[in-house]
């Protein structure tokens, strides 16, 4: 039991998530049914694969605002290029592009040393108005019938979008803890220069972590094209990017680095999705749902700062 | 170090090259409702605001829905049938995005109130991936009709398919689905776009009289792509060309009345002459304020008329059609048009089928010799 309490109040996001659970029941007990907790899943399986990428970047110490209007870009190049290159060449370009967000974020932050905020926000800008040039400011219908129906297809109660996000979680974590860039991810974000001084190559770690954001936020953006078997320019225009970070947040990882993991990802993307649940359920505003998600991050953050503090005078005692 | 400032003057003179080049952008591109126009205007079904000229509202052809549609302001009889039992959803594309769509937003949840039926009203912020999640709540929530104010038209294909996968009748309502996606809605309640922009035009170029052969009119377009701004557009140039007129200029507003200012401003430098302009036309009333603002300033008030395809605005007819500043508009009531959505969901979620694939709600012209007509309990007034 000493155990279970301890494990809880160090990962704080679980009775969180545990505890909105059953305020969601108590408000509408139709939220419990099994296949209301797979919509869920599957409703945030796309975000949920965007804050793994955000989840490297974060725990090395940064953010990538770039985010919410890359997927945008990558949309339209999914849809849009899919008469003339197919659909697989079309989504091929379409990462690329990621990738090469990502290369630019990674070499201006590591290499040229400019303040990630700057340049992930020159990038988000930039990525905005390709996403209204490239596609004339319209909306693109996706022509494959296999790219739409790799977005709304199941398998079992789960979409194939949400098993991709399964298989994206176990990879990320291996990476995170059984590789070497995983554990200098950790130690540069926990202190660049010591992790410096150790021998790490802290710029390359970061360049790395920057890409793998750009490749898994454009991805998001070709998923939601074929979620909705279309791309539109305004695409996670404002904000997508704020509840990515959000749900990496709420989880338990700290945004000034270091500390965190993969399932921390998931349960808090997953408390947002369970708020966002709970708003359609009981028919609420939906500034109702933005109201809450800001309290829920303050009372996760207060209760984990007193945590963290009462952990440490615990152990100044011993 | 020198190398870092430069690159950051480089960021920032680029991040400033790229707020030029965006486009306003805002909301989807295609299908929504845009701004106070709204998509039908319609008088109430009580129909006691006939348009001193007669705009049939059933589709003109062209119309934004395939298919036949029903005659105009038709509504189902309900007397007597017990709706309690029933649950319908909604999802709404921005219930707070302009007068109109608030006013059919807040009307919708009261008149379901009013009829004694669960509706379950989602608000999508015009997000579309948000909307897509709201339709799989509805589904969830096994609802008996799901009704759909699209964000995008092309993504509500996906969201209509899946609704009807659910067997749950899809009935959508003001915007519809593109082509391809008709076969998974049981129809459309809203209006007709194109009679709108058509009806408008063609009582413009009557009002002209002489003037309207060789007339040169100059249009205002609402968003890039967005269907219901292409419709509207269509039908007026339609109703101009066939009076003998042309539309010599026709450029985008965004969907903004600050924008379609501009642009008004900008034709009246390059026309500078009484007689250049015979009438600017716009897509919708809010942006045939911005081009009004702007011929007040110019100081070239009544050298020309302006028109709009649509207003659904209350205090835009009473503050401009009234006294002639904006000449006329095809009338639209959020009140009238939110209310023939929900009979008809009601209609189809006791088992019935809609008269035709599209119902269209009338859309009479208004002028100011017919503002008498406009009955303001259609419209909302908002605080």
């Amino acid at each position: 039991m000493k155990k279970v309490t301890k494990f809880l109040s160090v990962n704080t996001s679980i009775p969180i998530l545990i505890g909105i659970m059953i305020i969601a029941t108590i408000l509408d007990v139709s939220f419990l049914a099994p296949g209301n907790l797979f919509n869920v899943f599957n409703q945030n399986a796309i975000k949920g694969i965007m804050a793994i990428g955000m989840s490297f970047v974060i725990l090395n110490g940064f953010f990538d605002m770039s985010l919410c209007t890359l997927l945008s870009l990558t949309a339209a190049l999914a849809c849009g290029l899919q008469p003339k290159i197919g659909v697989a060449g079309a989504v091929l370009v379409a990462l690329l592009v990621g990738l090469l967000v990502g290369i630019i974020n990674g070499l201006l932050v590591a290499y040229v040393g400019i303040n990630a905020f700057v340049v992930t926000l020159a990038l988000m800008l930039g990525c905005r108005g390709f996403a209204y040039i490239y596609p004339d400011e319209q909306s693109i219908s996706a022509t494959s019938d296999a790219f739409r129906a790799f977005g709304t297809g199941k398998l079992g109660p789960l979409t194939y979008i949400s098993w991709l996000y399964i298989i994206g979680l176990l990879i990320a974590h291996y990476v995170l803890r059984y590789t070497s860039h995983g554990r200098n991810t950790y130690a540069a974000g926990g202190n660049a220069s010591a992790a410096e001084n150790a021998g790490i190559n802290v710029r390359k770690t970061i360049f790395i972590n920057f890409v793998i954001c750009g490749v898994l936020s454009g991805l998001g953006g070709v998923l939601y094209a074929a979620q909705n078997g279309a791309s539109t320019p305004a695409l996670g225009w404002p904000d997508m990017h704020m509840l990515v970070i959000a749900g990496v947040v709420l989880g338990g990882t700290k945004l000034s680095g270091g500390y965190g993991n993969i399932w921390y990802s998931l349960i808090g993307v997953m408390i947002l999705g369970v708020v966002n649940n709970i708003m359609s359920i009981t028919n609420a505003q939906p500034w109702v749902s933005t109201f809450c998600t800001g309290a829920i991050m303050i009372a996760v953050l207060i209760a984990d700062k007193f945590l963290s503090d009462a952990r440490a005078r615990a152990g100044l005692k011993n | 170090m020198k190398f870092k400032k430069l690159t950051t003057l480089v960021i920032c003179g680029a991040m400033a090259l790229s707020l030029a080049a965006c486009g306003s952008g805002g909301s989807s591109s295609s299908g929504s409702a845009s701004s106070s126009a709204a998509s039908s205007a319609s008088a109430s079904a009580s129909a006691k605001s006939e348009a001193v000229t007669s705009s049939s509202s059933s589709g003109a052809g062209e119309s934004v829905s395939s298919g036949s549609s029903a005659s105009a302001a038709s509504r189902p009889d309900l007397s007597g049938k017990d709706l309690s039992g029933l649950k319908l959803g909604m999802a709404f594309r921005h219930g707070s995005n302009d007068t109109y769509m608030t006013s059919y937003f807040q009307h919708m949840k009261n008149y379901a109130k009013t009829v004694g039926v669960d509706l379950v009203l989602l608000d999508a912020v015009d997000d579309v991936t948000k909307q897509t999640n709201q339709v799989q709540d509805l589904i969830q929530q096994k609802c008996d009709v799901i009704m759909i104010w699209p964000v995008n038209s092309e993504s509500s294909v996906a969201q209509a398919k899946s609704v009807q996968q659910a067997g749950i009748p899809c009935l959508m309502c003001n915007s519809n689905v593109t082509d391809d996606g008709i076969d998974y809605t049981v129809g459309f309640v809203g209006p007709d776009d194109y009679t709108e922009g058509y009806n408008a035009a063609k009582q413009a170029m009557t009002d002209l009289g002489s003037s309207a052969k060789g007339a040169k009119v100059l249009f205002v377009e609402g968003v890039n792509g967005q269907q219901q701004a292409q419709a509207r557009k269509e039908g007026m140039q339609k109703a101009v060309e066939e009076a003998g007129g042309t539309f010599v200029d026709s450029q985008t507003s965004e969907g903004k009345r600050e924008k379609a200012q501009q642009v008004a401003e900008n034709w009246l430098v390059k026309y500078p002459s009484k007689g250049d302009i015979t009438a600017i036309m716009t897509f919708d009333d809010n942006t045939a304020v911005g081009v009004y603002n702007a011929v007040k300033a110019a100081g070239r008030e009544g050298e020309f008329p302006i028109w709009a395809a649509a207003t659904g605005d209350y205090s835009i007819i009473s503050g401009y059609i009234k006294d002639g500043k904006i000449a006329g508009a095809s009338l639209q009531s959020p009140i009238t048009e939110s209310e023939t959505a929900l009979d008809w969901a009601c209609w189809i979620a006791l088992g019935n089928d809609l008269p035709s694939k599209s119902v269209f709600i009338d859309t009479p012209v208004i002028t100011k010799e017919n503002f008498d007509q406009v009955d303001q309990g259609n419209f909302e007034k908002l605080i």
